[in-house]
């Protein structure tokens, strides 16, 4: 349906006019070369919805531009058997002085889809009286509907989008992933270039991490968004804070060694390794405060769950952890902070091959 | 290594010819946007025009007045020289901006380049033509220029100038994408050619020694052609033409390469 070979693209800072005069290509200079994206290589099916993630500047709308065939690669080559659509640079191209009927109309004529289409449009935008108004007087989030609605009016086979789900409000964002998936219902072919890792992870089978125009990674969607999230996600505190080794740190005046060891297998020796859905247990030791206890943080600080340490060990019969990365760590009260004070922190480590989304399994059960 | 696919003229007129409605489209859209907010719109295309052409027939009709010729005759021939200049002048300007000013359309919609291009240059054509006609007519009805058959080959003279703009908008257009100096260039360029092209004078007007020379100014072709179907002048010598014929040919054909290597690349310019 769509395939990539080994697609390059590279860049000139300085544009230079020499190769337009002869039509040669320049010898390399590196200085003044910046390349987007090298080597990158996909095959998208009939059907299938591919999700395209990365930092900012890792090359996805290059990558994106390449596919729709709006952008010639430097190197490598691009093969199309459908006709495909496209949502990106949302907005451009919206003569400010028309209407949003007229911009709608023209839009229409120029990528050859017909007139009866404007209705859908005006509907789809939900801008109401506007759209017989100049879209200079439209707010920036009522530019983005029309031109959403704009986009989506052409009813392609193959739809290729570029963060299109951070556009306006809340119900219309909603409504546009809605549209995304009855599109995909429909049977059509899906690249979309997301920061949004949730919406990579509901609508698409397979995802392709791009890192400084270099292919990180490409797989199923959840072996790919999860190791993306750990690279990605920063820990919450200082690093001066974590004592990853498990020793002890007290602090001036204290004569107590506290300590944190977890058990992956509740059976086996000391192990940050943890099977989601086996029992695990967490071992402290040394606490002098009021009262303590044991966070369990996924690696970026949003907080999973904190249990009370009474007593020198937590048994966990089940982790309902979702496959990651984590932190637990050891709190005290009574130390001034406002949190209390991190004594000590362990990295957590849990595998399973499940693929619920969400940060806990809850023990369910359908009736 | 020649890593473009090669092109010529005749490619880049098949292109777009079939691709006529997306190029009418174009048009449309490049004369709605140059007049949307102005409360006179397409009229203020005919109002700046005859308010030069009044001015330069009060210098050249009154103030600097050939007894030998009346004023009416220095109008008309006035009218027949500065009108297709403007429509020369705006179109290679229009079509010189058209890759850089349409870049955010062509990164959105897959088009060929040349396209953005030949709609910019036609839309400048059509609406100073438009005036053209407009004002013949009424000189027409006023009685400064004798209405004759010759006339009905206009279309000829504008298909000629269509020709010529769209061929050197071809070359300066990705010229310009590369390197902005490009649109200065061609503002100084349109600037002493007004001077240097018969529009003000005639061919005739010169010295015999350097008549020769100004003919190969491709401009002196087409605007003795218009002078020659509107007021029965002198048909413009051959070298003229020939002139005009060998321009039209070596700017489409630069043209259809420069395009055929930018195609596709806007992106890395814009």
């Amino acid at each position: 349906m769509l395939r990539a070979e080994r697609v390059g693209k590279i860049y000139h800072v300085v544009p230079r006019l020499r190769p337009l005069l002869t039509g040669r290509a320049l010898a390399a200079d590196e200085r003044n070369r910046v390349a987007a994206l090298h080597d990158v290589s996909l095959e998208i099916a009939r059907g299938e919805a591919v999700a395209l993630i990365g930092a900012n500047g890792a090359g996805k709308s290059s990558f994106l531009r390449i596919l729709a065939g709006l952008s010639r690669p430097t190197t490598g080559c691009v093969e199309r058997r459908a006709p495909l659509g496209t949502l990106l640079d949302l907005g451009a191209g919206l003569v400010d002085e028309w209407t949003g009927e007229a911009n709608a109309r023209s839009a229409l004529s120029l990528q050859g889809s017909p007139a009866e289409q404007l209705v859908d449009i005006a509907r789809f935008a939900e801008i109401g009286d506007f759209f017989a108004k100049p879209v200079r007087t439209y707010s920036t989030g009522m530019r983005l509907r029309l031109a959403y609605a704009l986009a989506i009016g052409l009813r392609p086979e193959v739809l290729i989008a570029d963060e299109i789900v951070a556009v306006g409000d809340e119900t219309f964002q909603r409504r546009c992933a809605l549209e995304l998936q009855r599109f995909l219902d429909g049977g059509g072919t899906l690249v979309l270039a997301t920061h949004n890792l949730y919406l990579a992870e509901k609508l698409c089978q397979r995802t392709l991490w791009l890192e400084r125009g270099v292919v990180r990674a490409c797989g199923s969607t959840h072996d790919v968004t999860r190791a993306y999230r750990d690279a990605m996600s920063v820990p919450r505190r200082a690093a001066k804070e974590i004592d990853a080794g498990g020793g002890a740190r007290p602090r001036p005046g204290e004569a107590a060694v506290r300590s944190l060891t977890i058990h992956g297998d509740a059976d086996e020796g000391p192990s940050n390794v943890v099977f989601t859905g086996s029992a695990w247990r967490i071992e402290v030791g040394g606490m002098t405060g009021a009262s303590g206890w044991v966070d369990v943080r996924r690696i970026d600080g949003t907080l999973v769950t904190r249990v009370e340490a009474t007593s020198p060990a937590i048994e966990l019969p089940a982790c309902p952890l979702r496959p990651g990365r984590y932190m637990v760590e050891l709190c005290e009260e009574g130390h001034g902070a406002e949190e209390g004070a991190v004594h000590l922190r362990q990295e957590l480590l849990v595998r399973g091959a499940r693929r619920e989304l969400g940060n806990v399994l809850l023990d369910h059960e359908w009736t | 290594m020649d890593v473009t696919p090669r092109a010529d003229g005749r490619d880049l007129l098949r292109t777009a010819l079939g691709h006529r409605r997306l190029v009418l489209e174009l048009v449309r859209r490049d004369i709605r946007a140059r007049f949307a907010g102005a409360r006179f719109g397409l009229l203020w295309s005919l109002i700046n025009p005859a308010v030069q052409l009044a001015a330069y027939g009060m210098i050249f009709g009154y103030v600097y007045a050939d007894p030998a010729r009346p004023s009416g005759a220095v109008t008309a021939s006035l009218f027949c020289g500065l009108w297709p200049w403007w429509a020369f002048q705006e179109a290679v300007m229009r079509g010189t901006a058209a890759l850089v000013e349409q870049a955010s359309l062509l990164r959105r919609l897959p088009m060929p380049a040349a396209l953005p291009v030949f709609a910019a240059t036609i839309a400048s054509v059509a609406i100073q033509m438009l005036g053209f006609v407009l004002f013949l007519l009424v000189f027409a009805a006023l009685g400064v220029i004798e209405p004759r058959m010759a006339w009905l080959l206009l279309p000829i003279v504008v298909a000629l100038q269509l020709a010529l703009t769209c061929g050197l908008a071809l070359v300066l257009a990705p010229l310009y994408l590369v390197a902005r100096d490009v649109m200065q260039m061609v503002t100084l360029a349109l600037t002493v050619g007004f001077f240097f092209s018969p529009v003000l004078y005639q061919l005739a007007d010169l010295p015999t020694s350097v008549r020769g020379l100004a003919a190969l100014n491709p401009i002196a072709g087409l605007l003795g052609l218009v002078r020659m179907l509107v007021l029965g002048a002198d048909r413009p010598p051959w070298i003229a033409l020939l002139a005009l014929g060998a321009a039209i040919a070596v700017a489409w054909r630069w043209g259809a390469r420069l395009v055929a290597r930018i195609e596709g690349r806007i992106d890395e310019y814009c």
